[in-house]
């Protein structure tokens, strides 16, 4: 039909104009926007656009950042803020930032990589993917820098450095981001410690067995109580919730431990076999959550609100803020005000099977995060990126982080000489976001101000009860020294190939047969089996590189702090 | 018209709308869940209760991912982008598939390779992005239009479907002496218009809910889409509300995430929905047989 | 029959018919597929593609030789069997019971509400499918109780369920869609080819079969063509959020299988290999397979 087509061709012949026209239109958006100096239009201190009396001209610099998860508001913009202006100013340059969105960051990280442009300066948090580039060129080696950095070494200490090391190469690729500040360590988190109170007279639990009672008394006060749920995470299916008995006998499925000098994973131990023996006991009484298995995050929060879940592994920094949170929040229901979270002290009577107590109890987090700085190869002017750094690092910026960029009155008071922060500053105000730009300081860092927030929000005796319950736990870490590097593994050994390959499959394997024996479905011989056919799978590809670092380096671990490489 | 009212065919009848109307609520009761989460309010998504109806209504989910700069530009964006899309995409498959199935053509073997072989083999991520960087289409429009408007799915569909028309058909037009353009619009298109509206269908919805290419290509937010748009909003609210028990937001204006995505599923859906009617047309017709008047 | 000419003005125009897509694919297709290459290389994305070492064949030889890797495979492909015996033709039957439905308005509206799972994401779908089938308080066990009186079956951990769960869900989030294409079909069947058939004493179940069905089968060869090519392929969102520990006998495909080789470190190389391997077979299993269609039924791909 004469009228379809002209119609269509029409349709047609107009839509590509219109694309042609829209394209062109925006091909004038050009990828840098025009290099300007930043202006004071908005809330942030004036002095950079005039600065007639500082001796070299102002620079200007590319940075790749990513936001960790703590995106900047509508309105703010990365390069010109309060906070970034600190950086700015200290470094006397005009800092470009390119933030990509948390959940898109590898992508554009790896294809910044390959694109072989990079910027000035480098943050992220992919720590093998980076490593590998800088091996082959990508970035410059900052041990020297550090060592001229009196202001650097406030906050990253000498064995931070080391831990953060290249363990192929030696080289110093980065520098790292601190994770200290807060109290160390993992410990079992009881989630209704007044019913120790009400059911048990105030007396907590001083074994597994004890606690197993307790579980059944509580069960049978109220029936519906699930006492013991899971948070399966990947392939780790025993994780929070389901750690616990496992964390009594020193015994996480998916760790391991060193005795005599000797790597020995943990499935391969008799605790692990009495834990794994003991969890069955507890899901056949229905005390321990009938879909463990499958749960997942959403459904197992509701569960921690609604159905009394008692116990779960916690690390030491995470309780104070939660049990804040459960006192004040208001979308929780209100029973919830009255949930006590402490941790449970340890156990006075471990378990017999243990073979050393100091197994089952805490050992310190890495000193370091997976975040790091880096200065790429390519850019002009290093000494001026690493003023960049030093700016990150400055005391002034570390106030207007934890402190607030506000300040006296605003978002503190000070009290008797004591700081004591107000609601202007904390999580869910307008620039908590800038916790994101710790990139030197660690976003555990600022205890105090979290500190004083927690004693306002729980009042006295409870913040008391709370931080003794933690002191408890941070003890016994600071007293066994440094765990593992945040990643299973010992600290300043890096797995490549085979051992790298097959780890997600053994932890799958590991799963696998914990949760059968655990439902039943296989007997404790029949995971005997499954145990040894696992160690012959996968104990020397994982386990085996590690010991050889380990016989190797004994000594510098120790010294760095990571004692158990001497027991 | 004798029509037929057996007993088997009540039975079947009976059967057929029975299944109907199960899968039907099994569809519409999470459905209508769904936008229930998306009116409720923070606490009582929180506490898991929400059932088909809305609690404690409010529309703090739609209006967080609408009332901000960006929401109209990437709808804008997106409503152009979609269009300007589909219509390329099929007119350019159409012209294909008509020259593959024209039986003037020549080299016909090697050219049907050329474009199979693209179905299976892809280089992957990185080269076809610096294939597009090399060109110089990041940050461009044309980097969301030039790279998907190729589908050889449709080419070989549309071009099965051209070899099925009768071939008296197309030999008549060209005794009339029709050149191939004339052929393809006058004849061939009115005769595979089910066809095309059902891909338009598919190209539509596929383009309207394009988010991959702008995390790619795409550094200025005036070219988001939508669907990157709601993305980004998406993550960083359930980012915020579950990274650490520290980062929870204090207040009137926390929105919970499963309200957030509920709303961002409806804003992409919504549309479509309205729009298919137009499209369904096309292949949704009353049989005349048997059919009840009206 | 006598030599065809070569009309060389139609040949001309069929070719600038067939210019934009040839171009586009030369250009977003063909130029990237050097990526390819990283499939013999030990790829690092800082060197690029042409400075990275040769490793030859030793990341195929790596999967080839893994014994994971072949029960993986294995997996993949009874699952995708199932996904044909159920899922290819499910929304086949639905076209054909939709159009069943006398009454145009109805007919309408359940197409609609039919497609409408195809806008959820797995993310959403596979929670659907926890909720409902959980041990503790899911529908499923709840009406067998209630109906049966039956203690709670724990389907997710069950290997013998895990096929049908995956293929169950999948027909249900994407039989209205699918069917969308056969609809299609339907649409374009002449009519008069009804009218002759009622006048014969066609009954609908018999215009079914001998009018609507044969129609639909070209377009059904084509699409199980395609769909068999991709036997050694499969979704890895639907499989990932269904799986967990007591079932990754029967549930770990490729997909989730490369997903966890690459989670410590990208493993492009790798990656980039298996998936030469998927599509190297799925091509000449198409080709293949083609071939043999077009000689049993007349009727293939291309």
């Amino acid at each position: 039909m004469r009228r379809n087509r002209s119609v269509w061709s029409a349709l047609v012949m107009l839509l590509l104009v219109v694309s042609i026209v829209a394209a062109g239109c925006t091909s004038n958006n050009d990828s840098k926007a025009s290099p300007s100096s930043p202006n004071s239009a908005g809330p942030s201190d004036g002095n950079q656009s005039s600065s007639p009396a500082s001796p070299e001209p102002r620079v200007e610099m590319s940075m790749f950042m990513g936001n960790s998860g703590l995106p900047q508001p509508e309105g703010v913009d990365p390069s010109d803020n309060k906070f970034i202006n600190i950086v700015e100013k200290a470094a006397n340059v005009d800092l470009k930032l390119e933030v990509p969105s948390f959940a898109d960051f590898q992508t554009r990280f790896n294809l910044l990589l390959s694109s072989g442009k990079l910027p000035d300066l480098v943050h992220t948090w992919l720590l093998d993917d980076a490593y590998k580039a800088a091996r082959e060129g990508a970035f410059l080696d900052l041990k020297a820098y550090y060592d001229n950095s009196p202001q650097l070494q406030k906050y990253i200490t000498k064995e931070m450095m080391e831990f953060s090391k290249d363990p192929v190469t030696g080289h110093y690729w980065r520098i790292p981001m601190a994770y200290v500040g807060g109290p160390e360590g993992a410990g079992v988190h009881m989630m209704h410690a007044e019913l120790i109170d009400e059911l048990n007279g105030g007396v907590w639990p001083a074994s597994v067995e004890e606690w197993i009672e307790f579980f059944r008394k509580v069960k049978k006060a109220m029936p519906e109580a699930v006492i013991l749920s899971n948070s399966p995470v990947g392939d780790m299916a025993i994780a929070g919730g389901g750690a616990v008995i496992y964390y009594w006998y020193g015994a996480n499925p998916y760790q391991w431990r060193i005795e005599n000098g000797k790597i020995v994973p943990n499935v391969l131990t008799a605790e692990y076999k009495e834990a794994t023996r003991v969890m069955k006991q507890l899901y056949d009484e229905g005390l321990l959550d009938k879909e463990f298995a499958t749960i997942d995050g959403g459904k197992y929060n509701e569960k921690t609100i609604n159905n009394y879940v008692l116990l779960q592994v916690l690390g030491a920094d995470q309780l104070a803020a939660g049990a804040a949170y459960y006192r004040t929040d208001t979308s929780l229901p209100e029973k919830a005000k009255t949930y006590k979270w402490l941790f449970a002290p340890p156990l006075a009577n471990p378990p017999a099977v243990l073979k050393d107590p100091k197994y089952a109890e805490p050992r310190r987090g890495f000193p370091i995060s997976l975040h790091g700085l880096y200065i790429p190869a390519s850019t002009k002017d290093p000494d001026r990126a690493f003023k960049v750094i030093e700016g990150f690092a400055s005391d002034e910026l570390r106030d207007a982080i934890f402190w607030g960029a506000e300040g006296e009155g605003v978002t503190y008071n000070t009290v008797d000489g004591k700081r004591v922060p107000t609601d202007k500053i904390g999580p869910g105000t307008p620039d908590y976001w800038s916790l994101h730009l710790a990139l030197i300081f660690g976003f555990v860092d600022g205890q105090e101000p979290k500190m004083a927030g927690h004693l306002t929000a729980l009042g006295d005796e409870y913040y008391k009860e709370v931080y003794d319950s933690i002191a408890a736990i941070d003890q016994l870490a600071k007293k066994n020294g440094v765990g593992d590097d945040g990643q299973g593994n010992l600290p300043g050994y890096s797995p490549q190939g085979d051992a790298v390959l097959k780890l997600s499959e053994s932890r799958t394997e590991i799963s696998g047969f914990t949760v059968e024996a655990i439902m039943g479905r296989i007997t404790m011989e029949q995971l005997d089996q499954k145990v040894k056919a696992w160690e012959s799978k996968y104990r020397d590809v994982i386990y085996g590189p590690m010991q050889q670092y380990l016989d190797a380096n004994k000594d510098d671990l120790i010294k760095n702090g990571v004692l158990q490489a001497g027991w | 018209m004798v029509t037929y009212r057996s007993t088997s065919r009540t039975i079947f009848q009976i059967f057929n709308y029975t299944l109907m109307i199960l899968l039907c609520v099994s569809i519409l009761v999470p459905f209508l869940n769904a936008i229930a989460i998306s009116l409720s309010s923070y606490a009582e998504v929180a506490q898991g209760h929400i059932g088909i109806w809305p609690k404690g209504f409010n529309v703090d989910g739609y209006r967080k991912l609408m009332f901000n700069g960006s929401f109209l530009r990437s709808t804008v964006n997106t409503i152009g982008l979609t269009i300007v899309n589909t219509a390329l995409v099929i007119v350019i498959s159409l012209f294909a598939a008509f020259a593959l199935a024209n039986k003037n053509m020549v080299g016909k073997k090697v050219v049907l390779y050329y474009f199979l072989i693209t179905m299976f083999f892809n280089g992957g991520l990185i080269p076809t992005y610096l294939v597009v960087n090399t060109i110089g289409l990041t940050n461009t429009y044309w980097a969301l239009v030039l790279p998907v408007i190729s589908n050889v799915f449709y080419v070989i569909v549309f071009k099965n479907v051209i070899d099925q028309l009768p071939r008296e058909l197309l030999e008549a037009a060209e005794i009339d002496g029709a050149g191939e353009i004339s052929v393809l619009v006058r004849i061939v298109l009115p005769l595979v218009l089910p066809m095309t509206a059902a891909f338009t269908i598919f190209s539509a919805v596929a383009y309207w809910n394009e988010w991959f290419n702008v995390m790619i290509y795409i550094r200025d937010k005036e070219l988001w889409t939508l669907q990157y748009h709601l993305r980004e909003l998406l993550i960083d609210t359930i980012s915020i509300n579950t990274a650490t028990q520290d980062a929870m937001i204090k207040g009137q204006d926390r929105i919970h995430p499963e309200n957030i995505k509920m709303a961002a599923l409806m804003i992409t859906v919504l549309p479509i929905i309205a729009v298919y009617p137009f499209v369904q047309k096309y292949f949704i017709h009353g049989q005349l047989v048997g059919a009840v008047k009206g | 029959m006598a030599r065809r000419k070569i009309r060389f003005k139609s040949v001309f125009i069929l070719y600038m018919l067939l210019l934009p897509s040839m171009l586009l694919l030369l250009v977003f297709n063909y130029f990237p597929m050097y990526g390819l290459i990283i499939s013999f290389q030990d790829y690092s994305v800082f060197r690029g593609f042409w400075h990275s070492d040769w490793v030859g064949w030793k990341h195929f030889a790596y999967f080839l030789s893994d014994d994971k890797f072949w029960s993986v495979m294995r997996n993949t492909v009874i699952l995708n069997v199932y996904d044909i015996l159920f899922g290819f033709t499910a929304p086949i039957l639905f076209a054909l019971l939709v159009n069943e439905i006398l009454r145009k308005r109805v007919k309408k509206i359940v197409q609609t509400i039919s497609y409408l799972p195809h806008f959820l994401s797995w993310i959403v779908v596979a929670g659907l499918v926890h909720q409902m089938l959980s041990p503790v308080n899911g529908l499923v066990n709840e009406m067998l109780g209630f109906l049966f009186g039956m203690s709670p079956i724990d389907f997710m951990t069950d290997k013998g369920m895990f096929r049908s769960i995956a293929v169950i869900s999948e027909i249900w989030k994407s039989v209205g869609w699918s069917a969308i294409l056969y609809f299609a079909v339907i649409a374009g069947v002449d009519t008069t080819l009804y009218e002759s058939s009622m006048i014969d004493g066609a009954s609908r179940f018999r215009q079914a079969i001998h009018i609507t069905l044969p129609a639909m089968v070209p377009m059904i060869v084509l699409l199980f063509l395609l769909k068999l090519a991709a036997i050694f392929t499969i979704g890895f969102e639907r499989v990932f959020l269904l799986q967990n520990p007591l079932i990754y006998d029967v549930s770990e495909v490729i997909p989730t299988y490369i997903y966890r080789l690459g989670l410590q470190q990208s493993q492009y190389s790798l990656t980039t290999a298996i998936g030469l391997a998927q599509s190297f077979i799925a091509f000449v299993f198409l080709v293949g397979s083609n071939r043999l269609s077009k000689r049993w039924t007349g009727m293939g791909l291309y």
